[in-house]
């Protein structure tokens, strides 16, 4: 097989970022680009110029009924899946992982874990009412960082709206929001003005001022 | 950017197909309101790979549109776009752990996961060689006012301006070859002119199109 020289490949270079170079020209082609970064510069910015075409494409509005379609076909809710919550975790970190963190240890235990390792991890704890587990925080890195919870309590009555509160190791409190309880299910996300390394413990309270349920986050 | 309407209930459409305790928890999903503030994407994305069911809602829909219109565009028949469409969302949302931010935003991973799978489908179902007259619309959709599309950013406007200034042929064949996923060899039969005339017209349109989103960059390529 002869080699490309940068002219040759530059030539096939749309083709290839398009997708639709043949196979035997696209193997002379990636064989060139495995030595040359400057063609593997010039094939990514190509790339990223095709795909930004498609993205010019027009949107559309799909048939009736495709939302519910689709989440039939995403499967049950977590109520039926409670052997989610400590994988969810992991799920998320790994998500995480490739946006650049990294994936530390991960404890499958009932407790609170670290889904990641060194200064942008994944946190997360359950939401517990006595030693029963109703839910889930995670806390994510980021500028702003980011709070998700949820929470299922079995409590048909639990309805209405609750507040998550944040508090740090030194006792502090920070009112983070409110959201909608019905029939004891709950999901909410909201950035926070807390750091990981400060957060010791996440709530929901109800409108009484009753902690409906606790989160512990191991420091 | 505000997604206000993305924990709105839809009680008008009817579940008639599913299993009553399908149906049950589906609703329970679209009922329960969130005074949610706007999510980010990849933090929706995230979310939707714990499997709550109001994540995937707002996952879906957030992009059903973009995601459906994409398909529709390549395949060009609903049936199969609808098919394609939830496979792509399928796909997100069993592969959510791989999305990688640095390699692009959750919209373009999930339009290149929508596009794979539309070209891959219409490969091997085509019944007919395009006609690229038959382009005319599509290539109207993609040039025209930001009301009409997914996108609407600066990027996405000179990038239009671009595709509209280019001359047709060669906005037929990058078309062909990006959004259809058609070969030189391909466009080169569609079109009746020389395979090498089809490289040229593609490698010039796309060398407009670079320019248009990088000039100071393509001064330098």
């Amino acid at each position: 097989m002869t080699e490309l020289t940068c002219r040759q490949c530059r030539e096939l270079a749309a083709e290839l970022a398009l997708g639709v170079l043949p196979g035997a020209e696209r193997a002379r082609t990636l064989a060139h680009l495995d030595h040359c970064t400057a063609c593997r510069t010039a094939v990514s910015a190509l790339t990223r110029t095709g795909e930004a075409l498609i993205e010019l494409l027009p949107a559309a509005e799909p048939p009736a009924g495709f939302e519910h379609r689709m989440m039939t076909a995403l499967g049950p809710p977590p109520r039926t899946r409670h052997w989610l919550m400590p994988t969810a975790a992991i799920i998320v970190a790994i998500a995480l992982a490739g946006g650049g963190w990294t994936l530390g240890r991960a404890t499958l235990g009932v407790g609170p874990l670290e889904t990641g390792a060194a200064w942008q991890t994944v946190a997360f704890a359950p939401l517990k009412v006595g030693e029963q587990q109703v839910g889930q925080v995670y806390l994510f890195p980021g500028r702003p960082a980011w709070i998700y919870l949820s929470l299922d309590t079995d409590r048909n009555s639990a309805t209405g709206t609750v507040r998550c509160e944040l508090v740090r190791q030194d006792g502090t409190t920070v009112p983070v929001g409110t959201f909608q309880l019905a029939k004891g299910y709950g999901a909410w996300g909201a950035s926070v003005p807390v750091d990981r390394n400060s957060l010791a413990t996440a709530r929901v309270i109800d409108s009484t001022g009753a902690i409906l349920a606790t989160a512990h986050f191991a420091n | 950017m505000t997604y206000a309407g993305e924990f709105i209930p839809h009680r008008a459409d009817p579940l008639p197909r599913l299993v009553r305790t399908e149906q049950v928890h589906i609703r329970r999903a679209l009922d329960i309101r969130r005074p949610l503030e706007p999510m980010p994407d990849d933090m929706l994305l995230a979310g939707l790979a714990t499997g709550d069911p109001q994540l995937a809602v707002a996952f879906v829909r957030r992009f059903q549109q973009t995601v459906f219109g994409v398909a529709l565009a390549v395949v060009g028949d609903s049936g199969l776009a609808e098919d394609i469409a939830q496979q792509a969302f399928e796909r997100a949302w069993r592969h959510a752990a791989v999305y990688d931010p640095r390699r692009g935003s959750v919209r373009t991973w999930l339009t290149r996961i929508v596009h794979n799978l539309a070209v891959d489908a219409v490969r091997v179902r085509r019944p007919a060689p395009l006609d690229p007259q038959d382009l005319i619309p599509l290539l109207v959709a993609m040039t025209e006012g930001p009301e009409h599309r997914a996108l609407a950013g600066e990027t996405s406007t000179e990038l239009r301006k671009a595709l509209a200034t280019l001359p047709p042929e060669q906005a037929r064949a990058v078309v062909l070859a990006a959004v259809h996923g058609l070969t030189a060899r391909e466009i080169a039969e569609a079109e009746s002119i020389p395979i090498g005339t089809a490289k040229s017209r593609i490698r010039a349109a796309m060398a407009k199109l670079h320019t248009a989103l990088s000039p100071e960059r393509a001064d330098h390529d």
